[in-house]
């Protein structure tokens, strides 16, 4: 047996375990997928506290209705489903809050990386945070998680298609607001040169 | 800047991946909780409607719907039994549904007076509603509504029934159970309750089916941090109906089809007894009120969920 086929067999048997009120399986299962879930969380909400909200609302919601999940090997996908609920709920719970929220790292100075060169950081940023909670999450699971349609409509519990249309309205709607945004300055740029 | 702007490679750099890490604090928060939290076992029933021929499907549906037309139009079952009689039961307390106590929905009760109302939670049917003290619970339902149910029957298993007080002819009836919304319908839009009311109503071999969902109204359902998804309000001359979407059961239920709960007040609108309440229909908005069901508010309108299946 492969390591990769191990590591299922073992995940599989902790949430069997943890649907059956094994509350140390359950947590084993948490503790290995916290950073992750941290890493969607954080990402889709744009705020650290909400984020650890999000994650354990997901994780004591996830624990609740565990002997719902009907097939283990499903796990993660309905995990992650369960994740993206939860943000939508702390994304909408504490709206007033997202305009005036700490600033994450990944937020900070510009640094050497990806977006350099591309569009400033703090565009994207602000581009990303006007939109809904629901494109924020289709992109996260996409750009950060690097799933395709198929696994996004898993997670989401919708047709493949749909996640494919949603996607990609996702991404009109981002280009458009860094378009909104770059114009301006494109044309303060152009007034005083 | 380019004029057309790569979103993808941005977004790419933006979310790309990097080390997260979820601090110890909020594992053993969450581990905390879950130690306090049980975890809910109710079994389902399996039923699917793909997997049934259409008639066999219509028949089905027919059938339920005979629950909340033949026990809130003609309310025989609760005369036999009666509000005053023995088969009536106080309602005993438990615990408001969760989700209530922590979200603020926008949009206005219009019902009032229900602070002082009884919670009543089904454990078969896993809904909890609102109920004024004085009602009672004739009966609980003992488990989900399945194909093969006959209806009308001595007993209806899959209904929780309550009453109010009063005598035989003065008594108000309500009648909650849950029963699959299909595979075929949008049911987490206005349209698409409407589409399958209207289908309940057909079936069910009601007389006047083409008025059925006239006088429907849409109304919002506080699920989480979402105040206004799709629910319906269904007014008509005999009873008074409320449809809405189970949606909790719809996300965590995997595969099963989405649930919708019928919620039926069992007298016309003008009926003496429901006076006090302001009518029929806004005794039925009331106890949708204590469902985190509640008339949306000026410029509110529900809002697609964004799951479809």
């Amino acid at each position: 047996m492969r390591a990769a086929e191990r590591a299922e067999r073992v995940d599989r048997d902790l949430v069997e375990l943890a649907q059956r009120g094994d509350q140390e399986a359950f947590a084993i299962l948490a503790r290995t997928r916290g950073d992750r879930l941290f890493g969607v969380a954080r990402r889709i909400l744009r705020d650290v506290s909400l984020a650890e909200d999000a994650v354990q609302q997901a994780l004591v919601i996830a624990w609740r209705e565990l002997p719902r999940l009907r097939d283990p090997d499903r796990f993660d996908a309905w995990l992650d489903r369960t994740l993206v609920h939860a943000c939508y709920v702390e994304a909408r719970r504490r709206r007033a809050w997202i305009n005036s929220i700490r600033t994450l790292p990944i937020d900070g100075p510009a640094g050497p990386d990806g977006l350099s060169g591309l569009v400033d950081r703090d565009e994207v940023d602000r581009g990303f945070r006007r939109l809904p909670p629901e494109q924020r999450a289709i992109l996260v699971l996409h750009h950060y998680l690097g799933l395709d349609s198929n696994e996004i409509g898993e997670v989401l519990n919708i047709p493949a298609g749909t996640a494919r249309s949603r996607l990609h309205y996702a991404h009109r709607a981002m280009r458009a607001l860094l378009e909104a945004d770059a114009r301006p300055r494109a044309v303060a740029g152009g007034r005083s040169s | 800047m380019n004029a057309r702007i790569d979103a993808e490679r941005v977004l790419d750099a933006f979310l790309a991946p990097e080390a997260d890490r979820l601090p110890d604090h909020v594992i053993d928060a969450a581990l905390a909780d879950i130690a306090r939290t049980p975890q809910r076992r109710a079994p389902r029933v399996p039923w699917r409607f793909p997997h049934m021929p259409a008639l066999s499907r219509t028949t089905s549906v027919a059938a339920v719907a005979l629950v909340a037309v033949v026990g809130a139009g003609s309310l025989i079952y609760l005369n036999a039994t009666g509000p005053s009689g023995t088969g009536g039961s106080t309602i005993v307390p438990t615990a408001a549904p969760s989700a209530s106590q922590t979200t603020a929905p926008t949009p206005k009760p219009s019902g009032s007076g229900i602070a002082g109302w009884t919670p009543y939670t089904s454990a078969v049917n896993d809904f909890t509603l609102g109920l004024p003290p004085d009602w009672s619970v004739l009966t609980r339902a003992t488990r989900d509504w399945r194909e093969g149910d006959v209806f009308p029957a001595d007993d209806m298993p899959y209904v929780d029934v309550f009453s109010s007080p009063g005598s035989d002819d003065e008594t108000i009836g309500l009648f909650v159970w849950d029963m699959p919304g299909g595979d075929a319908e949008d049911l987490d839009t206005v349209n698409g309750l409407k589409a399958f009311a209207q289908r309940f109503c057909t079936v069910a071999g009601q007389s006047s089916c083409q008025d059925f969902t006239q006088r429907a109204e849409p109304m919002c359902q506080n699920v989480g941090g979402d105040t206004c998804r799709a629910a319906l309000l269904v007014p008509v001359e005999g009873q008074q109906f409320a449809f809405l979407v189970d949606f909790y059961d719809a996300m965590f239920d995997e595969g099963d089809p989405v649930d919708v709960r019928v919620v039926v007040v069992a007298r016309e609108n003008g009926f003496p007894s429901a006076a006090r309440y302001g009518g029929s229909v806004e005794l039925l908005r009331s106890i949708l009120t204590t469902m985190d069901v509640w008339t949306p508010g000026q410029d509110q309108a529900p809002q697609d969920w964004f799951r479809e299946r």
